[in-house]
């Protein structure tokens, strides 16, 4: 089993969630998958989903501290 | 007056006699009395000559021991103050050379200061930069464009997939 943790600032729409899911359903073995949905403002904008160790950041909280430290 | 011969002859011997006696109990003692004085008087005058030579002599020694006593002191005197003069000059260079270490040792801590102090300024302003970006951003960005920018960044997350 492989829970995917996807975190965003604002609840994602039905659409939105079937989109991702089918997309990662596709990537990985459907049985496996285990979709979890947070929601936090601290993220500003945008989500973030990790999965199987791996983290896909797209939050504008990340991007404003990748713009941070390259300043 | 008639001169008698046998007068004349007991003259002669008496004047020989009282001559005889003279000349051995009086005049030779005198003479060698005389003659002992001299002598020492002229032992003396030789012993007071030595006592003098040897005064001179020692007043000679007493100046060379002197003046050897003020050369030696002069030459102390003068390693001394060489002495003292090098103790100094060493003892200059030795507190200039630490003072220059502790110059550079302290520009050193004093650039590394500044240079820390710049980095934590720098960090503190890109925390501050990152808070008012985060609150201009909250503030701006509604609903409609929170599930516009998700829609944009499920896309890109497929595309990386």
């Amino acid at each position: 089993m492989l829970q995917v943790n996807v975190t965003s600032a604002i609840a994602l729409n039905d659409q939105q969630k079937k989109k991702l899911e089918l997309a990662l359903c596709k990537k990985y073995s459907k049985d496996e998958l285990v979709f979890e949905y947070q929601i936090k403002e601290e993220l500003i904008a945008g989500l973030h989903v990790s999965v199987a160790g791996k983290l896909y950041d797209a939050s504008l909280k990340a991007r404003l501290n990748q713009l941070a430290n390259k300043i | 007056m008639d001169i008698q011969l046998a007068q004349i002859i007991f003259q002669a011997i008496n004047f020989g006699l009282v001559l005889f006696v003279l000349t051995r109990f009086i005049y030779k003692p005198v003479l060698k009395l005389l003659e002992d004085r001299k002598k020492k008087v002229a032992e003396a005058a030789k012993s007071s000559n030595e006592i003098l030579q040897e005064k001179e002599n020692l007043e000679k020694m007493k100046a060379d021991i002197l003046s050897k006593a003020n050369q030696n002191a002069q030459k102390i005197e003068n390693d001394t103050k060489n002495e003292a003069k090098k103790s100094a000059k060493t003892l200059m260079e030795k507190s200039k050379e630490e003072l220059s270490l502790k110059e550079a040792k302290f520009t050193e801590e004093l650039a590394k200061l500044k240079k820390d102090k710049l980095k934590s300024m720098e960090k503190e302003l890109k925390e501050a930069a990152v808070v008012i970006a985060e609150k201009v951003l909250q503030e701006s960005i509604d609903a409609k464009k929170h599930q516009k920018l998700i829609d944009q960044q499920i896309d890109e997350i497929i595309e990386s997939l």
